[in-house]
């Protein structure tokens, strides 16, 4: 028998670094820098929605055990293939690619303004990408052995920073300020949605659980100590933000890292933040363009998307997906160059497809028990339905509120309400054509653990029952 | 205080993390013996588009214990729970009352035999 390697701590370090990203930092500063300290507040429940979430997402790992696919099977074995495609596609792809995009466009403005080259910013993303692009097409993971120390690198940077700032011990000049800006209640419920970027990501945790010892305990544990450890971390810095980076500057500031490191500490404290930023960006980077295409490789297999995702080179890697990811990322960067509004803009705006994947989590876990009731689970989620309603509807609340600004909440309704709508189109036409499915009917459990097979894909597409 | 002999038949793959888990659970012996078998499946492999139309007997581990009475609903949810993976093929679990149980040795009858 194999033995487990790995335990809570592994847990909980996976969980942190694959949040924490600067693009965190922006919506931390968005936040802060609107209405003040007050913000923690919006961090503790955006915090405890996501907490939710991980409790859904770890009684459905526990139903249907190693899937490469995650939300995505589950999405299909419960309410069936068209909203799996629309809220994987559209939640998790689109918002994957939007948020690295805007990390790359964050650590070109940062490297402009610490290494002043006589080239654009852009370029800096553009030289990133490309060498990503390269080695993952080579197999080649750069980060593999790097990626646990460059997380801890950013958040133990964030401690220290944050505690030098709290505590007034930075060597930059003091601002005179008030500590709140706004207090009432439904402001600071408001920016839940803003918040609640600070926290996403943390079910990248789940495909290491077969290798964790009492995985039951260990992994949903893991993730939990994981998002308290981001949000009292963050809540630090939120109070040496305070001290020492005007609000008004903060909420408008593409990289407020560096702006904070810049103001605690001089240029020592820009330069140090810029450092790990970059490293932070690159590895999240890194992790999208391996990722992403496996998810698509998977969604192929699976039939739900064009064949040419499955496609392999020599190294065993999906290079088209690999060469898509990278060059929507570039698509994304350029939008989002050097514009601070439009880089909180596309947050918030993968934010609501990330919220909507994560509400059909917790309808898949719902729909499930009623479906499943006796099947045999290792965790599951205590007080019945409670903690899935609760769920979902905080999430839909933080969808209706994703901003402060109406104007600017339509435009966010409007963008996902078209990419929903071409994806339903694309995913009731290809269901009907190319799988031979019904569209809305749910898939049976085990049939979607079958489609893990290579095989299962193969013998319909022999037997013609697949295109 | 009764006996319950529980019956388990599974895929070849997940014996030895069941017997790791029956030891640390308490249970005090247990026998095994690899048999040829199939459900309501006729043997279909969970890929396949067809069911089979005659049975085909797929090899199968069958792993007997007794407990007393009052350890078999937690030995069972052991049992699911180490052995499930949603898959087709994970198995099924039969419970018998047992009437006696005897140790040769010495004599000893019913848990006492355990």
């Amino acid at each position: 028998m194999e033995e487990k390697k790995l335990g809570l701590r592994n847990v909980i370090s996976v969980s942190v670094g694959l949040v924490i990203a600067t693009s965190c930092l922006v919506s931390l500063g968005e936040g802060a820098g609107t209405i003040g300290i007050t913000f923690i507040a919006a961090m503790v429940i955006a915090c405890i929605m996501n907490m939710i979430t991980m409790a859904s997402v770890s009684e459905l790992n526990a139903l249907m055990p190693d899937t490469t696919g995650g939300l995505a099977q589950y999405t299909l074995a419960s309410v069936g293939p068209v909203p799996t495609i629309v809220t994987m596609v559209g939640g998790y792809l689109i918002s994957n690619v939007l948020s690295c995009g805007v990390e790359a466009s964050i650590f070109a403005f940062a490297m402009k303004e610490t290494i002043p080259l006589p080239i654009p910013s852009f370029a800096y993303t553009v030289i990133v990408t490309v060498v990503l692009w390269i080695a993952n097409l080579k197999g080649v993971d750069m980060f593999a052995k790097l990626q646990d120390v460059v997380a801890f690198l950013l958040l133990g940077s964030m401690v220290v920073m944050g505690l030098i700032g709290m505590f007034g011990l930075g060597t930059g000049v003091k601002v005179d300020q008030p500590m709140v800006l706004e207090s009432d209640f439904s402001t600071i419920v408001s920016m839940t949605a803003v918040a609640f970027w600070l926290f996403i990501g943390a079910e990248y945790a789940i495909p290491i659980s077969k290798d964790v010892k009492n995985a039951k305990r260990n992994v949903p544990l893991g993730m939990f100590i994981g998002l308290g450890l981001i949000c009292l971390v963050q809540s630090i810095l939120v109070f040496g933000l305070y001290h020492y980076t005007d609000w008004g500057e903060l909420a408008n500031s593409a990289a407020p890292h560096m702006l904070y490191g810049m103001n605690l500490l001089g240029r020592p404290g820009k330069i140090w933040m810029t450092f790990v930023a970059a490293l932070a960006v690159i590895s999240s980077q890194n992790s999208a363009v391996q990722a992403l295409p496996v998810i698509c490789q998977g969604m192929a297999k699976m039939n739900m998307m064009p064949q040419f995702f499955a496609k392999v080179n020599k190294n065993n890697v999906p290079y088209i997906g690999v060469s898509l990811i990278s060059g929507l990322l570039l698509v994304f960067a350029y939008i989002s160059d050097n514009s601070s509004d439009m880089i909180s803009f596309l947050i918030l705006v993968g934010s609501v497809f990330w919220m909507f994947s994560y509400i059909f989590g917790h309808i898949d876990v719902l729909v499930l028990r009623r479906r499943l009731p006796k099947a045999p689970r290792s965790f599951k989620v205590p007080f019945g339905p409670v903690f899935p309603i609760i769920g979902i509807l905080g999430t839909s609340y933080m969808v209706v509120n994703i901003s402060t600004d109406p104007k600017e909440r339509l435009i966010i309704w409007a963008i996902t309400g078209v990419v929903f709508l071409l994806l339903f189109l694309y995913s009731v036409i290809w269901i009907k054509r190319k799988m031979k499915m019904p569209v809305f009917k749910s898939v049976p459990m085990e049939k979607v653990l079958a489609m893990e097979n290579d095989m299962y894909y193969h013998i319909r597409i022999r037997r013609g029952i697949w295109r | 205080m009764g006996l319950t002999k529980i019956e388990v038949i599974t895929g070849m793959s997940k014996f030895t993390s069941l017997k790791h888990a029956l030891s640390k659970a308490g249970v005090g012996g247990m026998t095994f013996m690899q048999v040829l078998g199939c459900g309501v499946e006729k043997g279909t492999r969970e890929y396949e588009v067809d069911e089979q139309y005659e049975m085909e007997l797929l090899p199968k581990q069958q792993i007997n214990i007794v407990v007393e009475d009052e350890k078999v609903d937690d030995i069972v949810e052991l049992i699911k729970q180490e052995l499930y993976t949603g898959h087709i093929g994970d198995g099924k679990i039969f419970l018998y009352k047992i009437d006696n149980a005897i140790r040769v040795r010495t004599g000893d009858e019913g848990t006492d035999a355990l």
